[in-house]
């Protein structure tokens, strides 16, 4: 396959590329596939259990076991081979998708929540650890961009088979097992065994990487905590299937586009930007109330956000890391926010605000969103500017050679 | 149209002896009968006007934004010289203010249009002053006017002294701009300058590795080394050398550079 197009003044090989992409965008698009479908997965298998169907137990449990075994498989990675612990994580999401379209039950919801939790929470942090350890900074928040491209194009197209076919949910499942599965071929097109699994030594750091870790760790967690907020200001029903649609156009086109411009300007200006417009976005929900309208700009601007921190974020942990420490940064800095973002979002928390008081929440969401870019603003830049330098250069040499060879035509 | 060639000398960092062997080159080549224009492209730390000891009425600078056509820009120092061919040279303004804009006048745009300014100069001097070799002096590194310069010639002579410093250096610049200078047709060669073991005296005492040295070099750089001039120090530290090659053609300096001078043209025939 060729794959020029894509990997065109990139470094990564193509083979390598591609064992990226299929490895992080499989996973993901699996994990968002069962985000949609979950609430109705567990209905359908605890039918007749108020706990399980009413009060999102699975999906509770589902998010804790995935934080816990994300951390466990970052703590675990550098000890064991990265290839066999994906193999693990591929394969028991798989067979436990299978299982679910088998047996049913409230014992088997439990064990279906610990087995995917454990597939996803086990095997994320390596996946995007892959990421790091391919790419060099100038590439990577491009090589991010394209896995969140990725994920949302095989996210449609099962949505959209299952769609089309009718399949009900029992062929969703089976659908889903089969989107797990294709992070496998990522194994047979590459080896997948970072550089960290050769280390001996204990991998360190200087002291300052966790300092600005942390300062872009707070603007990270803090956009999941207000977008989890957010979903509360939304009534039940006014999201309409095609507004759903549009935020996750607007995720994967600009989570695409933030990779290119990450590369080229730096990691701060698409965070900073994301946060600005995700703070605006609150501020128009609270001066207009919530309408249609205003729903409908606030779900494709905050989808614009979310694209761009997807991104930025799959970024930024490998930029700051090195080679068998790299799982660690995933497991805290991407794992953690995007479970907090949905895991939070599935609790059944009673409304905080009181009716009516929409646009004060909204302004508090707006004004802590705002607050959220000190940290930014102090965080070191993570792509180095003699890399920004180096790229424009190589620009201006191709520029001026092609104004060269131009009028060399003339003559 | 002229078959004339453009011969950019270049180096990673300054002292390397360019401008003086950049001077000297085209003057012997002026002075064997062939027309001959050198241009003072050294726009961040012009020396021509001091080397020439001229001050023209219009520079490269104002021909670069438009304000002068090549003509006007353009000094013969043949009659003064007494050079058999033609020896046409174009200054770079060393006034402050001058360097200052060209320092920070880096949007793309105006580069561009700069650049084919210079491109239509550079035919202007093929077809109407019918130049046999145009030879552009740069700025030391990797500099945008550097990159331009080099952009626009056909053979590219890198100048680098015997030591590690200047060798790395230049070792990361191929990487970084020559490989891809050479896609759009430059080719590029070596020159050694201010090889130590010589003297007056003693010019062709070079060490007895000298010749293992320049074939490692030229492996790793993969390029033809095509001189290898002897530091003298009479020239080094002369209160102000003035075209040695034309005024002591018996100097060694002049016999090396008469060497030199028969294999640039080698080049320029292939």
């Amino acid at each position: 396959m060729n794959l020029g197009f894509l990997t065109k003044d990139l470094r990564i090989s193509s083979r390598k590329f591609l064992a990226a992409i299929l490895l992080n965008s499989g996973t993901l698009a699996w994990f968002f596939l069962f985000i949609i479908f979950m609430p109705d997965i567990f209905e359908a298998i605890t039918p007749n259990d108020p706990l399980w169907s009413a009060h999102q137990t699975g999906e509770i449990l589902f998010y804790a076991f995935a934080v816990l075994w994300s951390i466990i498989g970052s703590v675990i990675a550098v000890r064991i081979s990265r290839r066999k612990l994906l193999i693990t994580s591929i394969l028991l999401g798989t067979f436990s998708m299978i299982l679910v379209a088998i047996f049913q039950g409230t014992f088997f919801a439990a064990i279906y929540s610990f087995f995917l939790g454990m597939s996803l929470g086990l095997g994320l942090p390596s996946s995007m650890a892959l990421i790091g350890d391919y790419t060099d900074v100038e590439e990577r928040a491009r090589v991010s961009g394209t896995v969140i491209l990725g994920t949302f194009v095989i996210a449609f197209a099962t949505i959209g088979v299952i769609g089309i076919f009718d399949l009900g949910i029992l062929g969703a499942v089976l659908l889903m097992a089969i989107v797990r599965l294709t992070s496998i071929f990522a194994l047979v097109c590459d080896k997948c065994d970072g550089e960290g699994q050769k280390l001996t030594e204990k991998t360190r750091l200087p002291s300052g990487t966790y300092r600005e870790f942390f300062f872009y760790l707070i603007p990270w967690v803090m956009f999941s905590i207000t977008s989890c907020l957010a979903s509360n200001l939304i009534p039940a029903g006014m999201e309409s299937p095609t507004m759903t649609t549009l935020r996750y156009v607007f995720i994967a086109v600009f989570g695409f586009m933030s990779g290119v411009v990450a590369d080229r300007f730096g990691r701060k200006l698409p965070i900073i930007f994301g946060l600005i417009v995700l703070a605006s976005s609150f501020v128009l929900l609270g001066f207009f109330g919530v309408s249609e309208t205003t729903v409908t700009i606030y779900l494709a601007i905050s989808g614009m956000a979310w694209g761009l921190f997807f991104v930025v974020f799959l970024a930024v942990p490998g930029d700051l890391s090195v080679s068998g420490s790299r799982e660690k940064f995933y497991g805290i800095g991407y794992i953690l926010p995007i479970s907090i973002l949905f895991g939070f979002s599935s609790v059944p928390v009673p409304k905080i605000f009181p009716p009516g008081s929409e646009s004060s929440f909204s302004q508090i969401l707006s004004l802590i969103t705002f607050l959220s870019i000190i940290p930014v603003l102090r965080a070191k830049e993570t792509l180095p500017e003699l890399k920004i330098r180096e790229r424009r250069l190589k620009e201006h040499i191709e520029k001026v050679g092609k104004a060269v060879l131009e009028s060399k035509k003339k003559e | 149209m002229s078959p004339g060639k453009t011969l950019a000398l270049h180096s990673y960092k300054g002292g390397t002896g360019k401008t003086t062997l950049i001077s000297n080159l085209a003057a012997f080549f002026a002075k064997s009968g062939m027309r001959v224009c050198l241009l003072d492209f050294d726009l961040y730390a012009p020396s021509m006007t001091i080397y020439f000891r001229k001050t023209p009425r219009l520079y490269l600078n104002n021909l670069l934004s438009g304000e002068a056509d090549i003509s006007d820009v353009l000094v013969d120092l043949s009659p003064e010289l007494g050079l058999d061919g033609k020896l046409f040279l174009g200054f770079s303004s060393p006034g402050k203010e001058d360097v200052r804009d060209i320092e920070i006048k880096h949007e793309m745009k105006w580069q561009l249009a700069a650049l084919r300014r210079f491109l239509s100069a550079k035919n202007q001097l093929f077809e109407e002053y019918k130049i046999d070799y145009l030879f552009l002096d740069t700025s030391p590194g990797i500099r945008y006017w550097s990159i331009n310069t080099l952009a626009t010639a056909d053979i590219l002579l890198l100048i680098m002294k015997d030591n590690d410093v200047d060798i790395e250096g230049t070792k990361k610049m191929v990487t970084d701009i020559y490989d891809s200078l050479t896609k759009f047709g430059s080719k590029y060669f070596i020159i050694l300058n201010k090889v130590p073991g010589a003297s007056p005296i003693n010019e062709y005492n070079l060490r007895a590795n000298e010749k293992a040295f320049e074939a490692d070099l030229e492996k790793s750089f993969g390029t033809k080394i095509v001189g290898s001039i002897p530091c003298f120090c009479d020239i080094q530290f002369s209160r102000h050398e003035f075209l040695f090659a034309v005024e002591q053609p018996e100097h060694p300096f002049s016999k090396k550079l008469a060497a030199l001078a028969e294999r640039i043209k080698a080049l320029a025939l292939i």
